[in-house]
């Protein structure tokens, strides 16, 4: 079921009045809800993948209960924590890369002038298998790094694993937040609803609005780019980048605003990326939920930056390689991820990637010019990268790029619908403002409260509701549900 | 007031504001929303011109009425991408007629190489339907207005567009004729016609002409026949896009002319006059060439009929 649909806009209002009304003296009621109801969202997509999801219920409940249990054995608990990793990325392996390597080791084989002829087994992706089986595994690992108790209330746990609001991409929560929320009655709060509402809203007007109009250009001119000159490719680029931002941190505001609706809170996943100043700062403020998984499962148990600097390189090479291997079984992934390791490397290096913490001009008011080329340098640096993210293959992004900075470039975009275009570039540029506008907020378009009296707020967000049903653009599926 | 209810109270009122101004914009759409919207909110019909663009834009019904006089003739043709021939054309058509016994309806149906052809290469032409995907195949309401199944699932616009046409030179009339209200310069001309050019060169490579297309047109033919006359028409197109079809699909008017003979439904091939006939851009008749050929389709019907109450002499 997507967010955006008219199925989610029948359903949210019936769990929402079911979980506050008939099971709101229930803590076991309000958690079998949320189960069943993750459950139908789910399987609203494909029922059959349900089963995967109980699996890695299933399995990641028991294999906690047994490392709890076996305390003071550390062998024996390290058997049941490999156990769960071997299942989680087993499905993950399975379903996400089988095909990917069979026609990688066909291929190099026909490099070496071996050819043969092979076929793949045509997997098909169950929908949010990334998200949820990393969810799962960080919930076993830190049971057995001790840093939380094995659950012993199976539908508390099977609600934290299917929570719908971010069951199927994200924000990736930690069991040590997420879980204790289900571990507690939970109690209608106004403001937290409210508030919920207001996100939700801002998280629809950036993916129907910003990205599904994006999406129409953007996805023309990548159908056939040798049509078009260097501009127009440079224009489809930039949009791209709006694009997958908008509808992945849509996504994200969608689900952390129904979460609140339902008086769970939920990690935040994106920080105004697009005004990072480096491209340390940009990781640091984009996917925050899946950078901090690979910070905390991945990089630090590697070593880190600690060590010599060999290893600290290796180990930022195999953080920003895994990430892309993540997004997708697809080179295409992995050349974008090296190119983030290859923009992130120097400021390494010269202990530079901490330099930015707080958001620019944190104190109010414009970015300095220092830090405005810093922003226009890393947004260009993001956006060649995006290209080998959107392309489907390394060699037709390679054209892409290479056709984007001919003398092309300095030529009139031209493409079909250029009027539409200008129009979503207006919703881009509107974004873009709110959001810097309101950037020390979780909520950017919550600012505008500083400006109108109390009884006119209601008007300014029912008003901007229609505009984003007006201004929606065709409905698309939400990018980061293939990965 | 508990909170929860405040709440709500919050969360209806955004529901029936944003539900009032959204069927408040739908009653708004009118011909210019986009090339198809307005045949769905009419009422059923009894006579149809069918196709694809070619004779949504080219055959006009009042000028064929008037030369009948008969003023029950509705455009009901679409697109190459949407109304190719087959069953979920058949099946949006058999939608959109009026329900009763009547045999004295009329039906013109343009025919041309692409819209009986499937875009597969290979594999079984009925896997390879890509209307069965768009509204065509998925629409069940086509006769509502406003027509919320259409606007809500298969409008393809941002809904301000409703309230602002991106432009006001194409506009669906009443009667479902497709019209185009645009001057050309010749070297304008010259420019769309290449751009027209370049996907059917592809399609050319790719297409090919289907048997079930052609069983499902057949079949229509007879369904139709039963309310009525049904007459098939090869619409003039421009010689460079004729050349290109006779590439694709040598000798088409010469079949067409044999199916003709095997449905006992009159064929008029007009390629003949593509000389005559000046197009927007290669194969959409420009506004006066498709009144002077749905007068020539108006008068061949004519005498189609005398000779039909004659008898053979």
């Amino acid at each position: 079921m997507l967010f955006n649909s008219l199925d989610f806009c029948i359903f949210l209002p019936l769990v929402f009045l079911l979980h506050w009304y008939l099971t709101r003296h229930s803590l076991r009621g309000q958690n079998a809800l949320i189960v069943g109801a993750s459950y139908v969202f789910y399987g609203w997509w494909d029922w059959r993948f349900l089963g995967l999801i109980l699996a890695s219920t299933v399995v990641d409940y028991w294999v906690a209960q047994r490392i709890t249990a076996s305390t003071g054995t550390r062998r024996r608990q390290k058997v049941y924590l490999a156990l769960s990793i071997v299942v989680n990325l087993g499905v993950l392996g399975y379903f996400k890369y089988a095909d990917f390597f069979v026609a990688s080791f066909a291929d190099a084989f026909t490099l070496l002038g071996r050819p043969f002829a092979y076929a793949t087994l045509g997997i098909v992706l169950p929908v949010g298998i990334s998200f949820y089986t990393f969810q799962t595994l960080s919930y076993s690992i830190d049971v057995y790094r001790g840093k939380l108790t094995a659950s012993r209330d199976f539908v508390a746990f099977a609600a934290y694993v299917s929570f719908f609001p971010q069951l199927v991409a994200g924000p990736i929560e930690r069991a040590t937040r997420l879980l204790p929320q289900f571990g507690r009655l939970r109690v209608f709060s106004y403001e937290q609803a409210v508030y919920g509402g207001k996100q939700i809203l801002w998280g629809l007007f950036k993916k129907m609005v910003v990205a599904d109009n994006c999406a129409v250009v953007v996805n023309d001119i990548f159908a056939d780019p040798g049509a078009y000159p260097g501009s127009t490719l440079l224009l489809a680029a930039v949009l791209f980048a709006f694009q997958i931002y908008g509808d992945f941190s849509g996504y994200s505001d969608i689900a952390i605003g129904t979460a609140r609706l339902f008086g769970v809170e939920l990690m935040r996943n994106f920080a105004y990326p697009y005004f990072a100043r480096d491209v340390a700062e940009f990781w640091r403020r984009w996917h925050i939920s899946l950078s901090t998984w690979f910070r905390d499962y991945l990089y630090i148990p590697l070593g880190g930056s600690r060590g010599t600097r060999v290893q600290a390189v290796r180990n930022t090479a195999i953080i920003f390689l895994v990430s892309g291997l993540w997004h997708g079984a697809n080179w295409t992934f992995v050349v974008w991820g090296a190119l983030h390791a290859l923009y992130f490397l120097p400021l390494l290096l010269t202990g530079r990637n901490r330099r930015y913490t707080e958001i620019v001009a944190a104190g109010g008011g414009l970015p300095t010019w220092r830090e405005l080329w810093g922003m226009v340098a890393t947004f260009s640096l993001v956006t060649v990268a995006w290209v080998f993210f959107r392309a489907d293959s390394v060699g037709e992004a390679w054209q892409y790029l290479q056709r984007m900075f001919s003398t092309s470039l300095f030529s009139e975009p031209v493409f079909s619908g250029r009027l539409d275009a200008l129009v979503t570039v207006g919703f881009v540029l509107l974004m873009v403002a709110v959001e810097y506008w309101g950037r020390r907020l979780e909520v950017p378009l919550a600012r505008v409260e500083e400006l109108l009296p109390q009884w006119s707020q209601v008007v300014f967000y029912y008003g901007f509701a229609i505009f984003v049903l007006l201004g929606a653009g065709r409905e698309q599926a939400f990018i980061y549900f293939q990965f | 007031m508990s909170s929860l209810s405040r709440f709500l109270l919050l969360w209806a009122g955004l529901a029936v504001v944003t539900a009032a101004a959204l069927y408040a914009v739908f009653l708004q759409a009118d011909g210019y929303a986009d090339p198809y919207y307005l045949r769905f909110t009419t009422p059923p019909q009894r006579s149809l011109i069918l196709g694809t663009s070619r004779a949504a834009q080219g055959i006009q019904p009042a000028v064929l009425g008037e030369v009948l006089g008969r003023n029950d003739l509705y455009n009901f043709a679409f697109t190459i991408g949407t109304s190719p021939y087959g069953p979920a054309y058949n099946e949006l058509i058999r939608r959109k007629l009026a329900d009763g016994a009547d045999s004295n309806a009329v039906f013109v149906l343009a025919v041309d190489p692409w819209s009986l052809s499937v875009s597969c290469p290979t594999g079984p032409d009925s896997l390879c339907l890509e209307e069965s995907d768009r509204f065509t195949g998925q629409l069940r309401t086509v006769s509502r207005k406003p027509n919320f199944d259409y606007l809500l699932n298969y409008y393809g616009s941002p809904y301000y567009r409703l309230l602002l046409p991106t432009s006001r030179e194409i506009e669906l009339q009443d009667d479902g004729w497709l019209q185009v209200n645009v001057q050309i310069s010749p070297t304008k001309f010259v420019a769309n016609r290449e751009e027209k050019l370049i996907p059917y060169r592809r399609y050319a490579k790719r297409w090919r002409v289907s048997d079930y297309r052609l069983r499902y047109l057949k079949r229509l033919i007879a369904q139709l026949r039963q309310r009525g006359r049904v007459y098939l028409v090869r619409l003039p197109v421009d010689p460079e896009m004729f050349a290109l079809e006779e590439e694709y699909a040598p000798g088409f008017s010469d079949l067409a002319r044999r199916w003709a003979v095997e449905t006992a439904a009159p064929f008029l091939d007009l390629t003949g006059d593509n000389a005559t006939y000046q197009t927007l851009d290669g194969q959409h008749l420009e506004q006066a060439s498709g009144r002077g050929v749905s007068r020539v389709i108006g008068e061949w019907m004519l005498e189609e009929s005398d000779r039909r109450l004659k008898g053979p002499s």
